[in-house]
């Protein structure tokens, strides 16, 4: 609950930014945690590229087939269940934000 | 390069410079950053720095080498699996791909830089000193391995080959264990917690012993740990040492190295270490001491933030930088805008070359949300994802993700691994080593690196 109030000031104080001021995406910073194995900015990297796939896609792969099964079964499973829900939307908003390689 | 800068600077005269000018007032605040070491941490800070702000920050990256030489597989070079150049890293990538100027010498001084910038950065290499203005500075040194007291005379530091800053040791331990006697000792030893990767003295002590049980079957591995159990992977490595190795591997727990007898160049020596347990009370006991004979000699000494930490008084009594997790900005008096990233800094993150990327990255995006005039990230997350040989063929894996949150008890914020499903807390390990994540470590070190070096 607490998470969610901050990012709701954070998008606030988004809005207020001049056009010119540094343009910070809020999905970035947490899904850049995603680039040591998927690769910088989704591609390239050994895993599968993330840039470009869908929304809707990401989060069915996450939440049915990571975040539901056994976290020591598989590395990416504790990915999935270490992130909030909402976490877990800005994440692949913002990879399918990316345009595809 | 930066002498041309320099230049520019005085023509364009010192006073029409003011550091940190409000964007209202200055059209165009200087914006730039030196980056102090180049390793997991500080490559990837140089790099998001630039391509974050699509390469309107000036990022200078310093480095005292020419190379960077990963940690991160070292244990795999020692049972001499794979060649040492396996671990060769270099930043000419992140200069061709994103702009970052390359400096190569010792950062002997940061301090004030008075009109010309927030801080002035010195640096020494060969007979010429540069000066570095900036408005933020990111210092990523890595660790300086404490001294261990010759057991003759505990005045004196005793030589110490612990391979755990990849170089010229790594090859040193592998001619050495390559040579050891076909009935000789191996003894490592480990630092209490927190040290430089949680699972990779467990992960040396398991290959080392895979390596001479198809090497040297008469061979021992001997581990004495400061730590009271397995500071990481603790189910994994506990298998391994009583089943995978029950032969050949003695693991004790609360030995605390008290001194060495050793001679440079020369693979073997005795360790005397107190044998210490804890009381009902949570006290350290001494029970005693032991002394262990060793044919190859391999102590991991306890280490702290590197030198340009301690010295500009950036280290508090653990001998790490307390920062702000938000944006790892030191939050030692008159030291903002001097970050401090990877293994150097006080958190409660892992220090490990995983997690040392992404800390840099959290401390970009605090560096870029600053220049533009905004508080960093209220709670990021971090995570650590890595996989460990247990032998030539087999890995097991730990991970986790933190998030930056508020103890409800004690008030502090920090960084805390949760399973937002479970809540449970803390990092997951692999069920069980296997062939498929022994592949799969070498895709992930060939990613990270190249996502921080390229």
């Amino acid at each position: 609950m607490r998470t969610r109030v901050g990012w709701v000031v954070l998008a606030g104080s988004l809005l207020t930014q001049s056009a010119t001021a540094q343009v910070v995406n809020e999905g970035r910073l947490l899904a850049s945690g995603c680039f040591q194995c998927h690769g910088t900015s989704g591609l390239k990297g050994g895993f599968g590229t993330l840039a470009g796939v869908s929304k809707e896609d990401m989060l069915n792969k996450l939440n049915n087939d990571m975040r539901s099964k056994d976290a020591r079964s598989s590395i990416m499973n504790p990915h999935a269940r270490g992130y909030t829900s909402y976490q877990l939307s800005l994440i692949a908003d913002y990879f399918s934000k990316l345009p595809k390689p | 390069m930066m002498m041309n800068r320099r230049h520019f600077l005085d023509t364009l005269g010192a006073g029409s410079l003011v550091a940190l000018a409000p964007m209202a007032v200055r059209a165009a605040p200087l914006k730039r950053v030196v980056v102090v070491g180049g390793g997991m941490a500080g490559a990837t800070a140089a790099k998001y720095l630039r391509l974050w702000s699509n390469k309107t920050v000036d990022v200078t990256l310093v480095d005292t080498s020419t190379k960077y030489v990963s940690n991160i597989m070292s244990n795999l070079v020692v049972t001499g699996q794979y060649g040492p150049t396996i671990l060769d890293y270099g930043w000419s990538n992140l200069v061709k791909n994103h702009g970052v100027k390359l400096l190569n010498g010792t950062v002997t001084q940061v301090e004030p830089g008075g009109s010309l910038g927030a801080w002035k950065v010195t640096v020494t290499g060969g007979s010429t000193n540069t000066e570095l203005y900036c408005e933020r500075v990111v210092l990523a040194p890595g660790v300086k391995f404490d001294a261990v007291a010759s057991t003759a005379n505990p005045a004196v530091a005793a030589p110490i080959l612990h391979a755990w800053e990849a170089g010229a040791q790594t090859t040193q331990l592998r001619d050495f264990l390559a040579a050891m006697p076909p009935t000789g000792t191996f003894v490592l030893t480990i630092p209490k917690a927190p040290y430089r990767c949680p699972p990779g003295p467990y992960e040396r002590a398991c290959v080392v012993a895979d390596y001479l049980k198809r090497n040297k079957p008469g061979a021992q591995v001997v581990v004495l740990d400061a730590n009271q159990d397995i500071t990481a992977e603790k189910e994994n490595f506990s298998h391994a040492f009583s089943v995978m190795y029950g032969s050949n591997l003695t693991y004790r727990t609360g030995r605390l190295v008290k001194s060495v007898t050793s001679v440079p160049g020369q693979p073997g020596g005795s360790v005397v270490v107190d044998i210490v347990v804890k009381d009902a009370s949570g006290q350290d006991v001494v029970m005693g001491t032991e002394t262990y004979e060793a044919q190859v000699l391999n102590v991991i000494p306890p280490h702290r933030a590197g030198a340009i930490v301690q010295n500009l008084g950036l280290a508090d009594a653990t001998g790490f930088a307390p920062v702000d997790g938000r944006s790892f900005e030191s939050t030692v008096a008159g030291k903002s805008g001097i970050h401090v990233i990877g293994d150097a800094s006080k958190t409660s993150l892992p220090k490990a070359g995983h997690v040392g990327n992404q800390g840099a990255k959290i401390c970009a995006d605090a560096i870029l949300r600053a220049f533009a005039g905004q508080a960093p990230h209220s709670s990021p997350t971090a995570n650590s994802a890595c996989f460990s040989p247990l032998s030539n063929t087999l890995a097991s894996w730990l991970t986790a993700v933190y998030q930056y949150q508020q103890d409800p008890a004690s008030g502090a914020w920090k960084y805390v691994a949760i399973d937002q499903v479970s809540g449970a807390t803390g990092a997951t390990e692999a069920r069980a080593p296997s062939t498929g994540s022994f592949s799969k470590m070498g895709t992930w070190y060939r990613s990270l690196m190249t996502e921080t070096f390229s």
